[in-house]
């Protein structure tokens, strides 16, 4: 047994060395990102991107865990009831934070009380988009041709709670009209069906469509953010078109339980702030359509008033629009 | 008691149990759905397809049940209480200690108790197989695979450095260390023995 | 000739030594979570995509196409050798895989899965470079109505798949159907049979379903039948197919590879009717149907090659439009996006490096996993010679993980148990629960293209037969009612029955 003892104590020693090497303090483990969604969406490859230059600064990894399921809640739920020790963050986004409220009833957290909130990611532009002998040459005959003809077109959507449903209830309201709203398991099925002809239009977000758009299988008619995407640079926006009340874009925001200590937190709001504004990793998302917050638009306080006035706009709108 | 068929006392216990089961099933998933809509604005709403199912599975269920009254079959067999209980256990096991105290703890309880369903259950045997499962399912799940699987007890501070992470992975290396002796010792007398 | 220097160039692209190398490392990764029951391509995809950072993108989906369709044959290998289907393709697998290597021919099985499958991808890598475009096409012409019937259509065909009585088979149907409602409605978010409870919002998991009624219910029968174990373990003949085997095997390939390669095109759910249908076909036309379920080997050889052929052709919606068919695909679009390339329908033009390159390694790809896994065959054969009473409790703790990681939840892992306990009660009532594991794969899709296309025709249910609007779907329904008819006839009731032997 000696040769045990000896390997232990020259095990130890060695331990020992890189122990005293080692940086104390928040973070000295690797932390875990949940996202609420799927491995591939745009929600995941945002976490991806900003995650992997976070991981970095703080000199841990970040490992994502996709948590999948009920229009993302099952996965915030999660991190809302996580310790808070910085050790476990959440890739939220406007459907979890903002109309999570409004759509279930049995919401098992809250999205103002129960985080801390970290920074806004990116948020992607939503993009109205129709099949491609859509007969409406701008977003002004596209608006008349649905009222005239709500009767017997058919919008799709990536399924209850996902931002193309959230945003789609947006503008079929605002459009005041009773269009038929076709359910689809994810963006994938819904906008192949646009691409095929068998529904007519979609609101969906500009990664999820922009290469559909330049490959002319389908048209855009409009960008609801206040400024053209490099990404469709020929897409008017939403104000340009003239339906400048459809603001909308799908955001991407860090959050930490509530609870979580002012020094992990400190920490976490540096890191998202070096990433955000680190030009490699801004070119990354803006390639991708996303629209990237500057150090003001990263910091907490402005994430905390873009979920409270999205719970204020999202909360009414579906509980009287989507049946329950 | 079932009253015996007339003209005789052929019956398939099977079929009238698995029709009874099937029957229970149905019954279950419509008392689920009951406050769903059954019927909606173009035919279909959320709780028709549940209903239709649920109504077809009770039909064939009564099918089978009665049609099982009138006909031989064979009976139920024997069943292995120590084997569900054991295996259904220890997956409970699994299930309840994953997160709470991680791989690294729960393996080696988890593997003896599904063992225990063997009529042939030997402990030490059972122990060092457990250990070393472990051993490789820690390594290769959290580690190569890296799926985040949680492998040390969370409430333990493994970081480089801690005295914990010292003691922890001590013990982990002698219980590894203590597989390799008994399978080697295993594998000697199986020379021997040959 | 454009595609032979397509082709060339994709070559020329796919074979430098770091492209060959990633391709390797994702085959053995595939091969190895295939094997691994529970363990997906998705979770393992999602955990290797930070690696794939540091490689150039087409280096990147090199590897990433090698752990899918690796993770194909790795699933069929469980699923021979200890009857636990990992994804929906091998549930079929193990109907007569599993009795094949019951009666000691593990090996044949093994290798004729290979083979088949080898063959199969190469005629799907060659189809997916010369027709992908015009196959988009046919793709594209189905819609909701079209897919909800061509669902009917395989439930008709799940039928076949029982060995035993049919009126049971068809009562397993229903069961399925029924599971594959509960969870979340898709038109207006309603909680279905969750008893309110959170983490069945998304319904129940396939590999759930599959680890508990297949698996475990037969860990727990195996326990009980001492001898039928041993079986497996003592009676391994020769590890290779004989010549007759594959004289008797070749057909089924070709038919199986057909039928794949179309099928795989569809994105909406055309992949997972590839292996059963292959199934139901070599059940059909074979001389002695009776066999089936008694360790056939066109039963193996026939829906494997489907299987793998349909794993190749569902790249083509991926490829030609950039539309992903299927949640894998879906992870290998995030991880080209995180490289900067979002897929579209201009890919082909934009990247024919990658787009070429990709071809090129699916068939080098295919045929290193022919070059692994015929000599691990040897090696698995092996495997079955540990003791039972170590293999089990080993299954038991690999399905555990590999559940829990599928959405890191334990409640997964608990329902598994369940499953397995209302499997084994299932097997011991005289069902069988392969009819009901299809339907359930097949109810999810249905209901959903059902509801769609209510929705898109406003309520009208002779929308299906309406052959004027939806030509496809009206075909697709009169095979359906004409197989039925057939497969319910008291003529070949009473021909199924003789065969009914209870084991």
């Amino acid at each position: 047994m000696s040769f045990t003892r000896r390997l232990l104590m020259a095990g130890s020693a060695l331990l020992l060395g890189i122990a005293g090497a080692a940086a104390q303090g928040f973070p000295n483990k690797p932390i875990t990102m949940i996202v609420p969604f799927a491995a591939g969406g745009p929600t995941d490859t945002i976490a991806r991107i900003v995650g992997e230059h976070m991981s970095r600064t703080l000199g841990q990894t970040i490992v994502v865990e996709n948590v999948a399921g009920a229009g993302g809640t099952t996965g915030i739920t999660r991190a809302a009831k996580a310790t808070p020790d910085g050790y476990t963050i959440a890739m939220g986004h406007m459907g979890t934070h903002g109309a999570a409220a409004g759509l279930y009833p049995n919401l098992a957290y809250d999205p103002q009380k129960d985080f801390e909130p970290v920074g806004l990611a990116a948020g992607t532009p939503i993009v109205i988009v129709a099949k491609k002998d859509f007969p409406a040459n701008n977003l002004q005959e596209f608006i008349k041709h649905v009222q005239a003809n709500q009767k017997t077109l058919n919008a799709a959507h990536a399924g209850v709670g996902s931002v193309s449903h959230i945003t789609s209830v947006l503008l079929n309201s605002m459009l005041k009209v009773d269009v038929n709203e076709i359910p689809y398991r994810g963006t994938g099925p819904a906008i192949n069906d646009l691409v095929a002809g068998k529904v007519d239009y979609v609101c969906d977000q500009i990664v999820s469509v922009s290469e559909q758009v330049k490959g002319k299988t389908i048209k855009a008619y409009a960008i609801a953010t206040p400024a053209r995407s490099p990404s469709l640079p020929d897409v008017p926006t939403t104000t340009e078109g003239g339906l400048p009340q459809f603001q909308v874009s799908a955001w991407n925001a860090v959050f930490a339980p509530k609870g979580t200590s002012p020094e992990a937190l400190g920490k976490l709001r540096d890191a998202l702030v070096k990433a955000v504004t680190d030009p490699a990793t801004k070119k990354k998302l803006e390639d991708l359509g996303g629209v990237v917050p500057d150090a003001k638009g990263a910091s907490p306080e402005a994430l905390a008033e873009l979920v409270r006035s999205e719970n204020v706009r999202w909360v009414s709108l579906l509980k009287e629009r989507v049946k329950q | 008691m079932i009253a015996k068929p007339p003209g005789g006392n052929a019956r398939s216990i099977q079929d009238i149990l698995g029709g009874a089961f099937l029957v229970a099933i149905a019954a279950l998933a419509l008392f689920l759905v009951n406050h769903l809509p059954a019927t909606g604005r173009v035919g279909f709403a959320s709780g028709t397809a549940p209903r239709l199912f649920a109504y077809g599975l009770m039909a064939l269920g009564a099918w089978i049940l009665v049609a099982g009254i009138f006909k031989e079959g064979p009976g139920l067999g024997r069943f292995n209480w120590r084997g569900l209980a054991t295996i259904l256990g220890s997956v409970l096991v699994f299930a309840i200690g994953i997160r709470v105290v991680g791989l690294a703890l729960i393996g080696v309880p988890m593997v003896m108790l599904a063992s225990l369903a063997d009529q042939h259950f030997k402990a030490e045997e059972s122990l060092y197989f457990g250990i070393g499962m472990t051993a490789f399912c820690g390594l290769l799940f959290p580690t190569v695979l890296g799926q985040p699987i949680p492998l040390w007890p969370p409430f333990l501070d493994m970081t480089p450095g801690q005295p914990t992470a010292y003691i922890v992975y001590a013990i982990a290396a002698v219980m590894v260390l203590g597989m390799v002796l008994y399978v080697g010792r295993q594998l000697m007398q199986g020379r021997k023995g040959n | 000739m454009e595609l032979l220097t397509n082709l060339a160039h994709g070559f020329a692209v796919a074979v430098t030594p770091t492209n060959i190398l990633l391709c390797l490392i994702g085959a053995l990764v595939g091969t190895l979570i295939g094997v691994l029951p529970g363990i997906g391509p998705i979770a393992t995809i999602a955990m290797l995509l930070p690696i794939t950072y540091k490689l150039d993108p087409t280096g990147a989906l090199i590897m990433l196409a090698g752990i899918y369709y690796g993770a194909q044959y790795g699933g069929s290998t469980t699923a021979i050798l200890v009857n636990l289907p990992g994804e929906s393709s091998s549930v079929v697998t193990a109907i007569d895989g599993h009795q094949m290597a019951k009666k000691g021919r593990a090996g044949a099985a093994l290798a004729i899965a290979a083979i088949g499958s080898f063959i199969a991808g190469t005629f799907g890598t060659i189809l997916v470079a010369a027709l992908g475009r015009p196959l988009t096409a046919v793709a594209q012409a189905f819609g909701p109505a079209d897919y909800f019937s061509l669902m009917v259509l395989g439930l008709v065909c799940a039928i076949v798949l029982a060995s035993g009585s049919v009126l049971k088979a068809i009562a397993m149907i229903f069961l399925g159907l029924l599971l594959s409602t509960v969870g979340t409605d898709l038109e207006t978010g309603e909680q279905r049979m969750t008893f309110g409870f959170l983490p069945l919002a998304d319904g129940i998991e396939f590999v759930t379903l599959a680890m508990g009624m297949f698996g475990f219910a037969e860990i727990l029968r195996n326990l009980e039948n001492t001898e039928s174990r041993d079986l497996v373990q003592q009676k391994v003949t020769n590890l290779m197919p004989t010549r007759d085997d594959l004289k008797e095997a070749a057909p089924a390939v070709a038919r199986g590879t057909v039928l794949g390669s179309v099928l795989g095109i569809l994105p909406g759910g055309g992949a997972v009717l590839a292996a059963f249908g292959a199934y139901t076909l070599e059940k059909k036309l074979s001389k002695t149907p009776q066999e089936f379920g008694k360790g056939a080997i066109r039963g193996v050889a026939g829906p494997e090659s489907a299987n793998n052929a349909a794993a190749q052709t569902s790249f083509i919606p991926l490829l030609t439009l950039g539309i992903p068919p299927n949640a894998v695909m879906a992870v290998m679009v995030g991880a080209m996006t995180i490289h900067g390339i979002v897929p579209g329908p201009q890919i082909m033009t934009k990247q024919p490096d990658l787009f070429w390159g990709l071809i090129a390694s699916m068939w080098i790809g295919n045929l290193m996993l022919v070059i692994i896994n015929l000599p691990l065959v040897g090696l698995w054969v092996r495997l079955l010679r540990v003791p039972y009473r170590m293999l089990f409790p080993a299954i038991l703790f690999f399905c555990a993980i590999g559940v829990y990681s599928i959405n890191n939840q334990p409640f997964d892992v608990v329902l598994t148990a369940f499953f397995g306990l209302t499997g084994y009660l299932l097997i011991k009532l005289g069902f069988e629960p392969a009819p009901m594991l299809v339907a359930f794969v097949l109810g999810k899709i249905m209901e959903e293209k059902l509801r769609q296309a209510m929705l898109l025709s406003r309520g009208d249910p002779w929308t299906f037969v309406d052959f004027g609007r939806h030509p496809i779907s009206t075909v697709l329904i009169v095979i359906s009612v004409a197989l039925l008819a057939l497969a319910v006839t008291p003529a070949l009731r009473k021909k199924r029955n003789e065969v009914f032997v209870e084991e």
